[in-house]
């Protein structure tokens, strides 16, 4: 049962299990396996765990991703641009944008970020307390010198269990599930830093307001930035 | 046509009554071809005409060759050469010259003859035209004796006419003696010869239409002396026509020989009309061939000229509707505020559509927040079903399990199973509400979208109306920029518009030329159809009359001719008569036939005979006849294969000479001794220069 109420002539913006659901498979997909890092957090829970993922910013960065279709297409063709796409074909990457576009996610399957200091952040207590009281993601922060604490996950076996069948009963569940393995497949061999620097060259996102939404690319920047890398029109379904 | 077109004067000559012809032809003519047809024109045709008919009454004069002499130099095959002295008399009625052989100079005797009587040595063998350098030909006209004299000097012929017989040498006796002509030159001979003849035998120029060699323009020929000298000649093979060979029988030449020697009544009116009615129907015809197709060409010129024309306006017309939209876009004097209402237009337009492009995004953000919105409100919905399962189980602040007493507490007591806290229980009315509101916001999605949807038509409206005010400006700005120059005739402009002009003035000059001589043609040809209908008219009416007047004289000739057919057996011949054109016409057992359609060559030689010797009868009485009686015959009955034929012919001859020998003369030239039965033994001449003719 969710913590959260609401009273039906008033509807939260948030929905505590919607963003639960969706960071929890971007958890799962992402995290690594423990190592001898882990020996020395003061932060490791004192429950099994079976991965963990770090820092809050990196989480925050793919979330932006996984709901910013427009901005995926852009950076994955910046990312052939650059070179940073491994050795994917040319026609699989064009194929998918173009699938990506002609299917009209950017309009229908975008969902408004908002953005803080370091652009796009959301707070993720609810979630956090969400995910802990059920036993899935623990999260802890480790205290650093001079520094702010870093916040780590620690995945659960139940956490893995819950984003299977997450998957495998929810529709929302499944699409999440492949746009994050696309996003793992494409971007995970960037750091962190590399995706915050890839959505901080878009002046969009940079001049967007304290708290305020993050807005989308449009159609013309994200064809004319097709057209210039891989050379050949964007055609899809105008807007 | 009644005698009332004729009056009968004092003299007993008929002469016509001219209103009366008119009268009768206008009357003959339909209704309505008498709307076009003028008596004045009828009269105007008649007018035209010597109908007086005056050489009735004369009779020509019996022509009859005392002598022939000629002088020249022979080269025969051998190369010896011989002179020519050859010296013949000749008496009236049937002479024959008779040497038994064949290319001896018979017929060139003959020929020799001709040439002094005609002038034309066209017949001569080439070497004999060479041999004969001098001619003495002694020669009647009834009493009156005449000599002519020709001599080749240096290669020219000379020719002397004087009266009484004459055999000196020609320059000799044009020193001494006065002479009628003398004349120099092969034409000028022809021409003084037959200017002689005609005048004495009283014979007139009939006309024929011929066209030139080639099929060239039509010619109006004369009769010439020669041409009227056929009668009075039997060439080698004569029996094949009746008065003229095939080369000679064009234009009816042998009807108009006739018309002469017959003496037929109207001759030279019906000659005359008939000539002109044929030039003018030929005329007609290559009128209307040329007016066919010089239609055609003039047709095509103006076409073409038209097209000309045309072309030269649709310049024009690009020149000025160029100069037309300068000047629309110079205004009728305002360029400058178009060009200022054209900028303020194209920003207002340009603002109007960054708001609607702004409304637009804005709608789309809209559209896409509430779509992520019922998006949000569908996956918690299947979330918190999906979850129910999943219970709190451990304390996220103190890290605590959670009891199951604590557990209960909450389920009985609605106290948080963490806190302590009153704790409500979202129901599933609360995912009800939430699908309910989903559904709301895609509806308000949809509502969205036909927004955006009318602002998008509305900015491509825009966007045209930009691109238009985008093009004209640049043109507005150049001729503001320009100046009022822009707008005015450039002078290449100017003179292209002066040399279209020009052209189209030339284009319609020539066209109102063409169109006129189109016009013009018309009339000409229906002129001359009425003029061709009415000499037509006119000459069948004076035929009827020259018929009329015609008839005693042929009912003569069939006398004379069915007489002597009868003494030389050709009585077949039952009837013969002439046309006012000269055309013979004859029956034959009660049939009528032509004279080429008698297939026995004998038979058509007796008839021939008959005829001619009719004719030089009927030429002996007043008024009947014209002929001069007098008639060569070259090789006669070639045609006779059988010598017993010969010998009847030969008889035939003897019978004309005993009965009309001092009527007529006839020489004939052959090589049968047949003939030499045909006249009295002193009229029988043999060779002069054995075995040669002379």
């Amino acid at each position: 049962m969710s913590n959260q109420r609401f009273i039906l002539d008033s509807i939260p913006e948030r929905f505590v299990e919607v963003d639960a659901a969706r960071l929890l498979l971007i958890l799962v997909r992402f995290a690594r396996q423990p190592d001898t890092a882990l020996e020395s957090l003061q932060c490791l829970p004192a429950h099994e765990i079976v991965g963990y993922f770090t820092p809050e910013y990196y989480l925050q960065k793919l979330d932006f991703l996984l709901r910013y279709p427009g901005y995926f297409v852009y950076e994955l063709t910046e990312l052939y641009r650059l070179g940073r796409v491994g050795s994917v074909d040319r026609d699989e990457i064009t194929t998918l944008i173009r699938s990506i576009l002609l299917n009209n996610e950017p309009e229908l399957l975008t969902t408004p970020f908002r953005k803080f200091w370091r652009g796009a952040y959301e707070r993720l207590d609810d979630v956090e307390a969400w995910w802990y009281g059920r036993r899935l993601i623990y999260t802890g922060l480790e205290p650093r010198k001079g520094a702010r604490p870093q916040k780590y996950y620690f995945v659960s076996a139940l956490a893995l269990h819950e984003a299977d069948r997450l998957v495998a009963a929810v529709d929302h569940g499944r699409w999440y599930a492949d746009r994050i393995g696309l996003i793992y497949r494409f971007f995970g061999n960037l750091t962190p830093a590399e995706m915050m620097s890839l959505q901080y060259s878009h002046i969009g996102y940079r001049q967007a307001q304290i708290e305020g939404l993050i807005p989308d690319l449009s159609f013309p920047e994200i064809t004319a930035h097709f057209t210039a890398v891989f050379g050949a029109p964007l055609e899809f379904a105008d807007e | 046509m009644s005698n009332s077109m004729t009056q009968n004067d004092d003299s007993n000559s008929d002469q016509f009554d001219l209103d009366a012809l008119v009268s009768n032809v206008y009357n003959s003519f339909r209704p309505s071809s008498r709307e076009r047809i003028s008596r004045e024109a009828i009269a105007q045709v008649v007018a035209e005409l010597d109908l007086s008919d005056q050489a009735l009454n004369n009779r020509a004069p019996r022509l009859r060759i005392h002598k022939l002499h000629f002088t020249g130099e022979k080269r025969l095959r051998d190369g010896t050469i011989k002179p020519i002295n050859y010296n013949q008399p000749f008496a009236p009625g049937v002479n024959v010259v008779l040497i038994e052989d064949n290319d001896v100079g018979k017929s060139s005797i003959m020929k020799t003859i001709k040439f002094a009587l005609t002038g034309d040595n066209s017949d001569y063998d080439a070497d004999v035209r060479k041999w004969i350098t001098g001619i003495w030909l002694v020669f009647a006209l009834d009493q009156r004796l005449y000599t002519i004299l020709l001599d080749m000097i240096d290669d020219e012929l000379q020719a002397v006419l004087v009266p009484g017989e004459e055999l000196r040498p020609i320059a000799e006796v044009v020193e001494a003696v006065s002479f009628i002509f003398s004349v120099t030159g092969a034409d000028q001979v022809k021409a003084a010869l037959k200017e002689f003849f005609f005048q004495n035998l009283g014979l007139t120029a009939l006309s024929w239409n011929q066209r030139e060699a080639g099929g060239g323009d039509l010619a109006e020929r004369s009769t010439s002396w020669l041409t009227y000298f056929q009668a009075l000649l039997f060439a080698d093979g004569g029996h094949q026509y009746l008065i003229c060979d095939a080369q000679h029988a064009t234009g009816n030449q042998d009807g108009l020989i006739l018309s002469t020697f017959l003496n037929l009544s109207l001759a030279e009116p019906l000659n005359r009309l008939g000539i002109e009615s044929s030039r003018t129907r030929r005329t007609m015809q290559e009128e209307r061939s040329i007016s066919d197709q010089e239609q055609r060409t003039i047709s095509d010129k103006i076409a073409e000229l038209q097209k000309t024309s045309q072309t030269a306006r649709e310049i024009i017309s690009v020149i000025t509707q160029a100069q037309r939209v300068r000047r629309t876009s110079f205004g009728s004097s305002e360029p400058v505020q178009q060009l200022t209402e054209a900028r303020q237009e194209l920003a207002a337009k340009s603002a109007e559509r960054l708001r609607l492009e702004q409304e637009r995004d804005s709608l789309t953000g809209q559209i896409k927040r509430v779509r992520s919105a019922a998006r949000r409100y569908r996956e918690q919905a299947a979330l918190a079903l999906h979850f129910t399962g999943l219970t709190v189980s451990l304390c996220p602040n103190c890290d605590t399990p959670v009891s199951t007493d604590a557990v209960t507490r909450e389920q009985s007591t609605h106290e948080c199973r963490l806190c302590g806290t009153p704790a409500t229980v979202a129901g599933e009315d609360e995912i009800a509400a939430l699908e309910s509101v989903a559904d709301q916001a895609e509806q308000e999605v949809l509502y969205l979208e036909r927004g955006r949807t009318a602002i998008g038509e509305k900015l491509a409206e825009l966007r045209r109306r930009i691109e238009a005010l985008e093009s004209q400006i640049p043109i507005v700005e150049q001729t503001v920029g320009s100046g009022i120059d822009q707008a005015l005739p450039t002078e290449e402009e100017n003179a292209e518009h002066e040399r279209q002009l020009i052209e189209i003035g030339r284009c319609q000059g020539e066209i109102a030329v063409l169109q006129a001589q189109l016009s013009v043609r018309e009339p000409d040809i229906e002129a001359m159809d009425s003029r061709a209908r009415i000499i037509e008219k006119v000459r069948d009416a004076i035929k009827e009359e020259a018929a009329r007047r015609n008839a005693p004289r042929m009912e003569r000739l069939s006398v004379l001719t069915q007489e002597l057919a009868r003494q030389i057996g050709a009585e077949s011949i039952s009837d013969l008569s002439c046309t006012p054109l000269g055309k013979v016409q004859m029956r034959k057992h009660g049939e009528q036939v032509h004279f080429t359609g008698i297939r026995n060559e004998g038979e058509r030689l007796r008839i021939k005979l008959a005829f001619f010797t009719a004719m030089m009868r009927l030429g002996r009485e007043p008024g009947l006849g014209r002929h001069p009686g007098f008639l060569l015959i070259d090789q006669p009955g070639s045609g006779e294969m059988v010598p017993d034929d010969f010998q009847e012919l030969a008889a035939i001859f003897r019978q004309i000479d005993r009965n009309h020998g001092d009527e007529m003369q006839i020489i004939c030239f052959t090589a049968r001794p047949q003939f030499s039965a045909a006249t009295e033994p002193a009229k029988v001449y043999g060779a002069q220069a054995l075995p040669y003719a002379f």
